[in-house]
């Protein structure tokens, strides 16, 4: 494939995302209660997203053209690594997993731990000291400083014992 | 007058121990967010912000607005070590500074032109300050008896010159203030309490966080870029010898005096550039490289690593922070992702952004003492001066020590570092675990906008915005006789109106794209 193919069916894709954008925030607009107001809190949203659609098929259009200029460096998937990608999300996910069901402590170590390694990082002692020393300085900063509500997990409360860390 | 208040806003500041030590930490923080490649002073900021929030009143309101200001124009400074020792721009406002200054690193210049970055950068930012201290007062005193149509107006136009103008495509600009106008509008509805699109979330009642936001945006989607290429144990590469001996590489006074015609005039283009809404850094440094090169007598040495090349891009690209601030301050309209933070944080210490913050009433009580938002906004001001000192001190004599220690950094270690401390800071912002899941969200979004040329800038801009657009837009349709028209027509309640003059000057700007555009096509095709 081309590059300027490759622009092309990528506008295509853009497009079309935008177009769905657009669609999802104008039903979303129309679930709000209309009020005797001639512009009420349902103008602008629909407004918008009314806007986004048309944007989207403009979009469209261009690339039914071929209008879509130059490929710049950055630009497009062709290089990405999707497997990279997916762990750094799937690390985001892990965390608020762990979160959920261990806490924020745990969170923090499971979270780095899991993200050292979709970095390549393979030292196990490095891992699990850092991830110890980083979790005992975040619980202390944003649970024992900044008193953020620090919410038992739904599996494990360890809570008797981070608050030994966040002086609670 | 003027005078009274810079000297008044010295005191202000000087008077808030936190506001000092702040503004020096902010100097420093921002280099060294600058410096780091892809990390830029709006990511620092995003990931300090709920901090800030938090121990606002601790602080004082002072201390955290002065260190937000700081680390943008720290921040804008720091880019140019990474540019001029790693030939990375350390953010988009350095490019043009690679030019000339990483050959003068391969010639065994790195200090000369680590200092010459570092004068032009704090000449530029010094300029630009001026110019908005006298500029944002000045236009202040007339933007205050705008009402609700012309506020409307303002917004529109904002909207439609930042989107046209932020990216390489206009529509793309334009569809990113729309996404970025739609999301802003989640939550409660701020005339009638209605709640609207929250998509049966009830966290999202509040509406949207702009902490997540931010961090998804500028910091986890750089995560995401970074994860992709990490092969390398190291940040850059560095040869250790071209930094051998930088204090012997002095920014001599000959050179500066055949500089400071360069930086005066880069330093009007930043200024005149960073007035603009959208328009930033980025554009700035490259306009002011490309005219002073046209310019310059010796153009043929440009790009070879000469310190008029250094000298044109940083001060033009500092020149934009002060005056980047005269939309905000005088329309309520931020220029720059920086600037729309800073909306938060005016309002978390009770302050609207607008010409009202030039008013000596009603007092306030900031930072342990009462003051008019006029003497608060000079003491933010005063804060901007010294961390322009602050930033030039601890460069000129650090930053060749800040480089190094860049290219030591283990990239592998960094950034889940850096993801970790983003996350944590995202469920800080309003102690949500939920925020935590639209900072991912928004991580992807961000990496999807930045391969496909959206803008995140124009985004961020948008959903600051985007709720005192609609407020404006209503209110100006309650007053309004006439529907619509009110915003094209000169007169409302019996006094003049500039609606319609913005909404020309807002279609002018998107024509004048559009043609430049489509001449610029045209011109490559034949």
């Amino acid at each position: 494939m081309t590059q300027d193919s490759y622009k092309v069916k990528l506008e295509y894709g853009v497009s079309v995302i935008v177009a769905l954008i657009g669609l999802f925030f104008l039903y979303q607009a129309s679930t709000i209660e209309s009020s005797s107001e001639s512009v009420g809190p349902q103008s602008m949203p629909t407004g918008l997203a009314v806007t986004l659609i048309i944007g989207g098929l403009w979009l469209a259009f261009r690339a039914f053209r071929g209008k879509v200029g130059d490929i710049k460096e950055g630009y497009g998937f062709q290089e990405s690594d999707l497997v990279r990608i997916s762990y750094v999300i799937g690390c985001g996910a892990l965390f608020v997993v762990a979160f959920l069901l261990f806490g924020y402590f745990v969170a923090i170590i499971v979270g780095y731990i899991a993200t050292l390694i979709a970095f390549g990082v393979r030292d196990k002692v490095k891992m699990i000291v850092g991830a110890i020393i980083m979790a005992v300085v975040m619980q202390w900063i944003f649970m024992g400083i900044m008193h953020l509500n620090d919410p038992k997990g739904a599996l494990i409360d360890m809570r008797p014992y981070t608050n030994l860390i966040s002086g609670e | 007058m003027i005078f009274a208040d810079i000297i008044g806003g010295f005191e202000t500041l000087f008077a808030d121990p936190y506001a000092i030590w702040f503004v020096i930490l902010a100097a420093f923080v921002g280099i060294v967010f600058g410096a780091l490649p892809g990390l830029t002073a709006a990511a620092a900021i995003a990931m300090m912000l709920p901090v800030l929030i938090v121990y606002n009143d601790t602080i004082g309101g002072l201390a955290g607005l002065a260190f937000l200001y700081v680390i943008g124009k720290s921040g804008r400074y720091g880019g140019s070590i990474a540019a001029i020792l790693f030939n990375t721009p350390g953010t988009a406002a350095s490019a043009a500074t690679m030019q000339d200054g990483y050959p003068m690193t391969q010639s065994g210049r790195a200090g000369k032109a680590l200092k010459t970055a570092t004068i032009a950068s704090a000449f530029g930012d010094y300029f630009g300050e001026i110019i908005l201290i006298f500029g944002a007062v000045t236009i202040a005193a007339f933007t205050k008896q705008f009402g609700p149509p012309e506020n409307f107006a303002i917004y529109l136009m904002a909207f439609v010159v930042i989107g046209s103008v932020v990216s390489d495509s206009i529509i793309k600009g334009i569809i990113s203030t729309l996404f970025g106008a739609v999301i802003a509008l989640i939550g409660e509805d701020t005339i009638t309490g209605q709640f609207k699109m929250t998509m049966g979330i009830d966290e999202l009642e509040s509406g949207m966080a702009l902490v997540p936001l931010l961090i998804g945006i500028f910091v986890i989607s750089e995560v995401i870029i970074q994860a992709e290429k990490v092969v390398k144990m190291k940040m850059v590469d560095l040869d250790s010898s071209k930094l051998d001996d930088p204090t012997a590489h002095y920014f001599t006074w000959p050179e500066f005096k055949r500089c400071f015609p360069i930086m005066f005039r880069s330093s009007i283009y930043g200024s005149l550039i960073g007035m603009m809404p959208g328009l930033g850094s980025s554009v700035a440094c490259f306009v002011a490289y490309g005219e002073e090169k046209r310019k310059a007598k010796n153009k043929d040495k440009w790009g070879t690593g000469v310190v008029e090349g250094i000298a044109a891009p940083e001060s033009a690209n500092n020149a934009v922070s002060g005056p980047s601030m005269i939309p905000l301050l005088t329309l309520g309209i931020p220029g720059s992702t920086i600037a729309a933070v800073l909306i938060g944080m005016f309002l978390v210490n009770g302050l609207q952004v607008g010409p009202q913050i030039f008013a000596t009433e009603p007092p306030l009580f900031v930072s342990g003492q009462m003051m008019s938002p006029r003497e608060f906004i000079f003491g933010i001001f005063a804060a901007g001066l010294v961390g322009i000192a602050a930033y030039a001190i601890i460069g000129y004599f650090a930053a060749p020590l800040v480089g190094r220690a860049i290219a030591l950094l283990p990239t592998q270690y960094l950034y889940p570092l850096i993801f970790m401390i983003s996350l944590a800071a995202s469920y800080s912002s309003r102690a949500s675990i939920w925020d935590v899941g639209f900072a991912i969200l928004f991580g992807v979004i961000g990496y999807g906008m930045r391969r496909t040329n959206f803008s995140a800038a124009a985004f961020i801009i948008a959903f600051v915005l985007t709720s005192s657009m609609e407020e404006a837009f209503r209110q100006s349709m309650i007053i309004s006789q006439s529907g619509l028209m009110v915003f094209m027509k000169f007169e409302y309640m019996g006094k003049f109106s500039y609606a319609p003059i913005f909404l020309m000057i807002g279609a002018a700007v998107v024509i004048f794209r559009a043609i430049s555009t489509m001449r610029a096509r045209k011109a490559k095709t034949s």
